[in-house]
């Protein structure tokens, strides 16, 4: 998204794709200040944003595995030669 | 070494020489300490290709049987978790596919974004010539983020999350999986997965936005 013509009101349909972008903080300052801008006046970005926003939360959720204690008995016999 | 990196050895790195170096020295407690620290993110990384858990393990023992037999032959040219990470995800690659070619990740993540994919079904937006409004949502989502219906906490979701994800394309999992699982730094996945970090931000947001379609699916009813 490098479009400084564009005006401040912005296009969704372009702006979204740079939804994932926003949330992680790798926008550049004057694109975040547009995206800051324009989702102060629309509830569809905001509420997209909102919804995008909840995945990366949920999939963090999702951390549980560890591994089993014979597995990594095995490794340690591997690693000394034993 | 690359002669075009400048800067001071970042603190990883003289870690990773003072671990490296107790490795080769057969010190168990460092070996120890090493599968400690990356165990569990190594099964979550390997189950992204192969969703039983025993395989995936399997990945995991291949793997740091590759890095015990490889120590010595370590150059150093990237941190040890890449290079340890980059041998799981080629392990767990192989054990996950019928045919065992390996394609480089890079012309998989190519192939992948090539296709056209907007996050969002353009239908959902005004047309571009439209005389009001032009490119605006026309199909707005209907919920907030933070109703009670998008709940995080909520069994289902997390289950809806899962599903969704596992039905994402290769690279957009592993990306996915990396970024937001393991919360690894732009700068790792694409030190692992040798892609670019602009290919790793679009298959980020794909994944993400993929899921969120899902999810608006199944708990706000509203067609993709």
């Amino acid at each position: 998204m490098s479009q400084p013509e564009e005006p401040v009101e912005g296009e969704c349909v372009v702006l979204v794709e740079a939804m994932s972008a926003y949330l992680d903080g790798s926008l550049p300052a004057d694109e975040r200040r547009l995206m800051d801008t324009h989702l102060g006046g629309c509830t569809g970005c905001r509420d997209f944003l909102g919804q995008l926003s909840a995945v990366p939360v949920a999939v963090a959720a999702a951390r549980v595995q560890e591994l089993p204690a014979d597995v990594r008995a095995t490794l340690l016999r591997a690693f000394t030669g034993t | 070494m690359n002669a075009t990196r400048v800067d001071a050895v970042p603190v990883g790195r003289t870690q990773d020489d003072e671990l490296l170096a107790a490795l080769r020295a057969g010190d168990e407690q460092a070996f120890a300490g090493l599968v400690d620290r990356h165990a569990a993110s190594m099964l979550r990384l390997a189950m992204v290709y192969t969703p039983s858990r025993a395989v995936a393990e399997e990945a995991v023992q291949e793997t740091w049987l590759i890095v015990i037999r490889s120590l010595d032959a370590f150059e150093g040219r990237s941190t040890l978790k890449t290079w340890i990470f980059g041998i799981l995800v080629n392990c767990a690659r192989g054990r996950g596919v019928r045919e065992r070619r390996t394609v480089p990740f890079a012309s998989f993540a190519k192939s992948e974004l090539a296709i056209d994919e907007p996050v969002v079904s353009r239908s959902r937006f005004r047309p571009d010539d439209a005389a009001f409004e032009p490119g605006h949502w026309a199909s707005p989502p209907r919920r907030r983020g933070d109703s009670p219906e998008w709940s995080l906490a909520s069994a289902e979701t997390s289950a809806l999350v899962r599903r969704a994800a596992d039905r994402l394309p290769p690279m957009q999992r592993v990306v996915l999986v990396m970024r937001d699982l393991e919360e690894w730094t732009p700068d790792e996945v694409c030190a692992t997965l040798e892609i670019s970090l602009g290919h790793q931000a679009v298959l980020l947001h794909r994944a993400r936005a993929r899921i969120r379609t899902d999810l608006e699916r199944e708990l706000d009813d509203v067609p993709a």
